[in-house]
C-alpha cells in the first residue's frame, strides 16, 4: 500500500469516527447505539439524562456560552457536553436556577457531572471505533 | 424537587457509579460489581466526611 492509499484509508476511518463522536455528543448513548453496544448505550443515556434532569429539577445553574470568568467558561463546556440535555434546560427549569439553597448548588454539580460523564462516553465510543476497546 | 442531602448524594453516587462502571469494565458481571463497590464507597466516604465535619457545624 503506497502513501496515498494509506492516507485515504485513514481518512475513511476518520469519517465514521467523527460521525460517532458527533452522535455520542448530541444524544448521550447514541454513539454506542450506532456501534451496537446496546447495554452501554442505555446506561449512558439514562445516567447522563438522569444527572442532567435531576440537576435541572434541583434548580442548578446552567452556564451560558457568555458566562463570566474562567469558571463560567469551564462550567459552560461541562454543561454543553451533555448534548441534547443542555438544550432541554429551560424546559425543566421553568423558574430558573436558585443557587441560594443547597439543593440548587448541588443541582449545578449534577448538571456538570452529566456533561463530564457524556464526555467520558464519547471517548469510550471513539476507542471502540479505532479498535482499542471491544 | 426536594431531596434530603443524603438522598441527593446517594442518587448522584448511583448515577455516576453506573456510568463509570460502563466505561471502566468490560463484562456485565464486572460492571455490576464495580458499580456496587463504587456506590458503597461513595456513600461510606460521604457519611464519614459528614461525621468528620459535624463538630465544625456547631
Amino acid at each position: 500500500m503506497d502513501e496515498d492509499e494509506l492516507s485515504e484509508t485513514k481518512a475513511m476511518q476518520r469519517r465514521p469516527a467523527l460521525a460517532i463522536i458527533a452522535a455520542a455528543w448530541i444524544v448521550p448513548g447514541l454513539g454506542h447505539f450506532l456501534l451496537r453496544r446496546w447495554g452501554r448505550a442505555i446506561v449512558f443515556f439514562f445516567a447522563v439524562g438522569g444527572l442532567a434532569v435531576t440537576g435541572y429539577l434541583m434548580r442548578g445553574e446552567v452556564f451560558s456560552p457568555h458566562s463570566d470568568g474562567p469558571f463560567g467558561t469551564l462550567g459552560f463546556i461541562a454543561d454543553a457536553c451533555s448534548g441534547v440535555f443542555y438544550t432541554l434546560a429551560h424546559f425543566f427549569e421553568v423558574n430558573g436556577p436558585d443557587v441560594s439553597r443547597a439543593m440548587g448548588d448541588y443541582g449545578t454539580r449534577f448538571i456538570a457531572a452529566a456533561g463530564i460523564m457524556n464526555l467520558a462516553s464519547i471517548f469510550d465510543a471513539y476507542e471502540i471505533v479505532v479498535g482499542r476497546r471491544g | 424537587m426536594r431531596l434530603s442531602h443524603f438522598w441527593a448524594m446517594a442518587l448522584f453516587a448511583l448515577l455516576v457509579s453506573v456510568a463509570t462502571a460502563g466505561i471502566g469494565r468490560r463484562t456485565l458481571r464486572q460492571r455490576v460489581r464495580y458499580a456496587a463497590w463504587s456506590l458503597a464507597a461513595y456513600i461510606l466516604v460521604g457519611v464519614a466526611i459528614a461525621w468528620f465535619m459535624y463538630p465544625f457545624s456547631h
